[in-house]
C-alpha cells in the first residue's frame, strides 16, 4: 500500500515538474493577437454593414429562391448557395441547369457542371467587400469605376449589382445553352445579355408577383421594372442575410472572449509563423487581391481540358496566369470543399497545400501537360513566399481550431427552391 | 549463531550499499535517457520552427530594406510575431533543465537533430567546422 502511495508520489511530483507554466506567455498571447488582429484589418462586425433597404431584401430573397430566374426554370440561386453547405453547395464544381437535389445527390442525377466551385456569401455587400468571383471579373476600381465584362456599360454603380447579374444570365449555369429558344442568346454580347434579362423580367411579370412588388416599391410603372432592378433586389438580400456577424473570434478581440488555448495557438500562428493574415487580412479575412496556390485543378477548367488560368482571363496579363481572389475566411469550417475548382476535401489538406503543394502529389496518371502547369503554379507561389512556414501536425489542428472561431450566422434561413 | 547473523548483516549492508551506489550512477543517465526520449519530438519540432521562424525574419526584413511596402512591413511584422516559435523553444529548453535534463543531454538533443535532418555531412560539418 505504501509502495503504491509512494508510486503516485512520484508520478505527481514528475507531473506537476513537467507542466509548463504558462500563464505569463498565454496572456502575451492573447495580447498580441488582439493587437494584431486590429492591426491586420479586423473591424467589429457591424463595421461592415451597409444601409439596406429591408422590405427590398425581402424581395430579393424570394427572387434568390425562386426558379422563374433560370431559362427552363429548374434552377434558382439558392439551388447552389445552400444554408446548409455555408451558402455554397458543398460539391466541387457547380452543377447548374438541370441540375436536381443537394449535395452528392446533385452530381448523381446530372446536371451542366461548371467550371469552378460555388463561393459562399459571407460579406458580400459589405463595405470595401468590392472584388467579386474567384477571378475578379466584378470589381470596383479605385477610381469608383465598376470593371466587369459589361465594359464601359456597367448597369449598376454597385458591384454586388452588377455582379448578381450574371449568374443568370450565364450559359450552363442559369440558362439552358442546349434550348433552341434561347439559341438567339447564344453570344457573348451585352445586347443578347439584355435581350435575354428581359426574358426573365417578363416571365417574372407573368407567372409571379414579384415584379409588381418591385414597383411598388421603387414607385414606378410595373413596365418600367427591368433586369437591373431585379438584380439590386437580390444584392440587398445577400447583403442583409449573408453580412458578417460577431464570431467567436470577433467576440475575443472586441469583448475579450475567451479562447480555447488551441483556438489561441492557432490564431497566434494564423497572425504570425503562418502568414497566414499577409493575405487573409481585413475584416473579411482576404485581402481581395490575387495569389497563386498550387491547388490542383479539378474538372474541364474555364479554359478547357483541365486548365484554368484564373485572374489571366480577366486581365490578359500573363503575370495573373493562375492567380485566383484570396478566400475570405468567413465560415470558412462549413464551406468544404476548397480551390477554385474545390479539388481538395479537407481543409486541414487545403491548409497544408500552402506550405508543401507537393505533398500530396501523385505522378500516377498525371500526363507531361499536367506536370508542366503545377511546375509552374509551384513557380509562382514560390515567388510568393520565399520561406514557406512549414507547419507541424499539431499546428494545423490549432489552425483549423481557430478558423472554426470565424463561424457566424445568416440572418433568415434560405429555402430549398421550389 | 550471532557472529553468523552477524557476517550476514553486514553482507546485506554491503550489498545495499553497492546495488544503491549502481542505482545512483546508472539512475541518472538512465533518467536522462527517459526525459529526452519523452520530449524528443517535441524539441525536435520547436527546434525546426524557430530554426525557420528566424530564416522568416531576415528574409521578410531584406525585403522590407530593398522593396518597401506595406505587404513587406505586414510581412516583419507577421515575421515577429513569428519568433514566439523561439520563445516556446527556450521555455521548452528550461523546463528540461527545471526537470533535471543537464546541459550535455540538451546539447545532445540539438546534435541529434541536426543529424536527423541532415541529408549529408554538409551539416554536420557547418556544426562543427572553425569559422573564422
Amino acid at each position: 500500500m505504501n509502495f503504491g502511495i509512494d508510486r503516485l508520489a512520484a508520478a505527481v511530483t514528475i507531473v506537476l515538474l513537467a507542466a509548463p507554466n504558462t500563464s505569463a506567455t498565454e496572456t502575451l498571447r492573447e495580447r498580441m493577437l488582439r493587437s494584431y488582429a486590429l492591426d491586420f484589418g479586423l473591424v467589429p462586425a457591424e463595421e461592415t454593414w451597409r444601409d439596406v433597404d429591408p422590405v427590398l431584401a425581402a424581395i430579393g430573397k424570394e427572387l434568390f429562391e425562386s426558379t422563374l430566374l433560370s431559362s427552363n426554370v429548374d434552377t434558382a440561386c439558392a439551388s447552389c448557395h445552400l444554408d446548409r453547405f455555408g451558402s455554397a453547395d458543398g460539391l466541387p464544381v457547380a452543377i447548374g441547369v438541370e441540375g436536381r437535389s443537394f449535395g452528392a445527390e446533385r452530381v448523381r442525377l446530372g446536371g451542366d457542371p461548371q467550371p469552378r466551385n460555388t463561393l459562399p456569401l459571407w460579406g458580400r455587400g459589405g463595405k470595401g467587400f468590392d472584388t467579386l468571383f474567384w477571378d475578379g471579373r466584378v470589381e470596383k476600381l479605385q477610381s469608383g469605376e465598376i470593371q466587369s465584362q459589361y465594359g464601359a456599360a456597367a448597369p449598376d454603380d454597385d458591384p454586388l449589382t452588377v455582379a448578381a447579374h450574371l449568374p443568370p444570365l450565364q450559359l450552363g449555369e442559369m440558362v439552358f445553352d442546349r434550348d433552341s429558344r434561347f439559341a438567339q442568346y447564344e453570344q457573348e454580347s451585352t445586347s443578347a445579355a439584355a435581350a435575354y434579362a428581359d426574358t426573365i423580367v417578363s416571365r417574372l411579370r407573368e407567372r409571379s408577383d414579384l415584379i409588381a412588388q418591385l414597383a411598388t416599391r421603387s414607385e414606378q410603372a410595373e413596365t418600367d421594372i427591368d433586369y437591373t432592378d431585379v438584380a439590386a433586389a437580390l444584392a440587398s438580400f445577400i447583403a442583409r442575410n449573408f453580412r458578417l456577424g460577431t464570431s467567436r473570434f470577433h467576440a475575443f478581440v472586441f469583448h475579450a472572449a475567451p479562447l480555447t488555448s488551441e483556438e489561441l495557438r492557432g490564431g497566434v500562428l494564423f497572425y504570425g509563423k503562418g502568414q497566414c493574415a499577409l493575405c487573409h487580412s481585413g475584416p473579411y479575412f482576404s485581402d481581395l487581391d490575387f495569389h497563386t496556390i498550387a491547388f490542383p485543378q479539378f474538372g474541364f477548367g474555364a479554359n478547357g481540358f483541365g486548365v484554368d488560368y484564373g485572374r489571366y482571363n480577366v486581365t490578359q496579363n500573363p503575370d495573373d496566369l493562375f492567380a485566383f481572389r484570396t478566400p475570405p475566411l468567413i465560415n470558412v469550417t462549413r464551406t468544404a470543399p476548397y480551390s477554385h475548382s474545390g479539388s481538395v476535401a479537407k481543409l486541414r489538406d487545403a491548409i497544408v497545400y500552402h506550405f508543401d503543394p507537393l505533398a500530396f502529389f501523385s505522378n500516377d496518371g498525371s500526363t507531361a501537360d499536367d506536370r508542366e502547369q503545377l511546375a509552374r503554379r509551384i513557380g509562382l507561389w514560390a515567388r510568393d513566399y520565399p520561406v514557406a512556414a512549414t507547419l507541424s501536425e499539431r499546428e494545423i489542428d490549432d489552425l483549423v481550431a481557430f478558423l472554426g472561431t470565424l463561424e457566424t450566422e445568416s440572418l433568415e434561413k434560405v429555402a430549398d427552391p421550389q | 549463531m550471532s557472529s553468523v547473523y552477524k557476517r550476514i548483516n553486514v553482507l546485506l549492508f554491503l550489498c545495499g550499499l553497492t546495488l544503491g551506489l549502481m542505482i545512483a550512477w546508472l539512475g541518472q543517465p538512465v533518467f536522462q535517457w527517459g526525459v529526452q526520449s519523452l520530449f524528443r519530438k517535441q524539441f525536435y519540432e520547436l527546434t525546426a520552427s524557430c530554426d525557420a521562424a528566424m530564416r522568416t525574419h531576415l528574409i521578410a526584413k531584406n525585403r522590407l530594406d530593398l522593396e518597401p511596402s506595406e505587404t513587406a512591413v505586414r510581412a516583419v511584422r507577421s515575421a515577429e510575431l513569428g519568433l514566439l516559435a523561439c520563445q516556446d523553444y527556450d521555455l521548452l529548453r528550461k523546463r528540461l533543465i527545471r526537470i533535471g535534463l543537464d546541459e550535455n543531454a540538451l546539447s545532445e538533443l540539438t546534435l541529434s537533430f541536426a543529424e536527423a535532418r541532415a541529408s549529408d555531412l554538409q551539416l554536420v560539418v557547418e556544426t562543427h567546422e572553425f569559422r573564422y
